[in-house]
């Protein structure tokens, strides 16, 4: 390796350090999903309003499904009462203490029997989330340093990643630690209570502004009170032997998530950080509230014929899609052998109830759309109907 | 989901900030960086359960759109004039090898070029990769280094003997 070669390396890692944040990337790419597809959908209803004047408009009916074509028999009624996400469970802990410039978090469900607490400053910049989980976490161990730590009484862990530009060495790409600064303090609460309280910024540089002191009086401040999850989506009906598994309330879309209810306990994904949901929970089934113009619709409609040429030319070509019709007694669609329920919300018809379940799962097609249509909307709800 | 599990949203916020460095790092432009890598995220959502790779769909489709893009606006750029200027400030010719001029030097490489050593030096890759992901032959790519390399020297050498330092 010549000077020339370690320069380039050099002026790049300094070049990633001035990166854009990716703090809103996520709902971003949400937005401008959907503003792709309201474009989309005016060409293509311009291009059949054409094919209409010249006395050949073609109607391309959605396909569905054979109804000999059963799959094996849902070993599950659709019959158990499922409240509101605001009746799921409660988280069981709230924070006592929380450094300056903190707003009271935001009660988020990560996993069955696991919560996090999340909130976050501008001044000081820095997200904080405390997960309250019935497992022990694994924790991380590099490239940041891991020592242990009196919580309470209690032997803790201390993870710590100090303030540094994004991507220099050790800290290479990987994120978390990539980023910027980063802690994470493990410890036993109680009795099938272990909490993970994470502070980060992904703005590289940026000290964080909270010691490692300030992580641990976090974690002695905790208090027994119960924090209900936000009134978000209300499911009159759902199939039995499933718990509340996940709750995500975005502009883009209301998402709860129900699990096998003989899931042993586990922790809270590794991966789930203050930034946005990344954990799995391995859900059965799924149900949200989406704008009508959501890609997970959107992506139900009866592709056109395979593009001729490339008109962005960046060698990816698209397909054309005609949105799904969705009549008043909902429809059940079909996508890579998931069988996917979509209903309009009768308060709102631009918003539309989507319910998938897992192939496994055996839900029938009535029943998908049975949870479906007892679906409403609640009032803390943050998805915004398309325009 | 992805053939693996993996949810859009997760990888999203997993690997958004890394893709944010790559794009911005290929193009040196916030607004551009942000551009390329939010829509490449939409063409992947709309196939999202048909990717079985989605970190090098994505990468590769970051790349595609910014060589696009400079074909599109390669008509109306003078790319040369960006670094001079910006190197012009500049005291004498240690300066030129520090890494700042040569950020500048490297914003006047053809696309592709530049492209290359983005993949080389800060992806760590190697060539029959580059090649997968430019869309060329191994052998092209490293026509593209070689060039690129020896451009980013000449470049260096003649600014550095234009304010009086050594090359």
């Amino acid at each position: 390796m010549n000077d020339l070669d370690n320069e380039l390396r050099g002026a790049m890692a300094d070049l990633a350090a001035e990166a854009p944040s990716s703090h809103d990337l996520l709902a971003a790419v949400h937005r401008r999903g959907r503003a792709d597809r309201r474009r989309r959908l005016t060409t293509v209803v311009a291009a059949i309003a054409v094919l209409a004047v010249v006395g050949g408009a073609s109607v391309v009916a959605l396909v569905s499904r054979d109804p000999g074509d059963r799959r094996e028999q849902q070993r599950l009624q659709v019959a158990t009462p499922a409240g509101s996400s605001e009746t799921a469970p409660p988280s069981p802990v709230d924070v006592g203490w929380l450094p300056d410039g903190f707003p009271k978090p935001s009660v988020r469900l990560l996993g069955p029997n696991a919560w996090g607490l999340d909130t976050r400053r501008e001044e000081g910049l820095a997200a904080l989330q405390v997960q309250i989980m019935p497992a022990e976490p694994d924790a991380r161990t590099e490239p940041g340093t891991l020592s242990p730590v009196s919580v309470g009484g209690a032997v803790g862990s201390l993870y710590w990643v100090p303030t540094h530009a994004p991507g220099v060495p050790p800290y290479g790409n990987r994120p978390p630690e990539a980023e910027g600064p980063y802690g994470e303090l493990i410890f036993q609460r109680r009795p099938g209570q272990w909490i993970r309280i994470i502070v980060q910024n992904s703005a590289g540089a940026v000290d964080l502004g909270i010691t490692q002191a300030d992580l641990v009086r976090i974690g002695t401040g905790l208090v027994d009170r119960e924090r209900a999850l936000p009134d978000a989506i209300r499911l009159g009906l759902l199939p039995g032997h499933v718990v509340w598994g996940q709750l995500k309330n975005q502009d883009y879309g209301v998402w709860a998530d129900f699990v096998d209810a003989d899931l042993p306990d586990r922790p809270v994904d590794r991966n789930e950080q203050p930034n946005g949901h990344n954990g799995s929970v391995q859900s059965q089934v799924s149900v949200a509230i989406l704008p009508e113009d959501a890609l997970e619709i959107a992506g139900l409609g009866q592709s056109g014929p395979p593009p001729t040429e490339d008109p962005d030319g960046d060698g990816l070509v698209e397909r054309e899609v005609e949105p799904p019709s969705i009549p008043a007694e909902g429809k059940v669609f079909e996508q890579d052998g998931r069988r996917i329920a979509l209903y309009r919300l009768r308060s709102n018809p631009k918003l539309v109830v989507y319910v998938v379940a897992k192939p496994s799962f055996g839900m029938a097609d009535e029943d998908l759309l049975t949870v479906a249509a007892s679906v409403r909307i609640g009032p803390d709800a943050a998805v915004k109907p398309a325009r | 989901m992805t053939s693996d599990g993996e949810s859009f949203d997760s990888y999203v916020s997993a690997q958004g900030a890394a893709l944010l460095r790559f794009a911005y790092v290929l193009t040196g432009d916030h607004h551009l960086a942000e551009d390329l890598v939010q829509e490449a995220l939409v063409k992947a959502h709309r196939r999202w359960s048909r990717i079985d790779q989605p970190g090098a769909y994505v990468k590769k489709a970051v790349l595609r759109q910014y060589l696009s893009w400079r074909r599109r606006r390669s008509s109306a750029e003078r790319p040369l004039d960006v670094p001079i200027e910006d190197t012009a400030g500049l005291d004498h010719a240690q300066q030129v090898a520090d890494r700042h001029a040569l950020r500048g030097l490297l914003a006047t490489l053809p696309r592709q070029q530049r492209a290359v050593l983005v993949l080389r030096f800060f992806e760590d890759l190697g060539d029959e990769a580059i090649a997968g992901l430019v869309g060329c032959s191994a052998a092209t790519v490293r026509a593209h280094a070689s060039k690129g390399l020896s451009r980013l020297r000449r470049s260096a050498r003649t600014v550095s003997a234009e304010y009086g330092g050594n090359p």
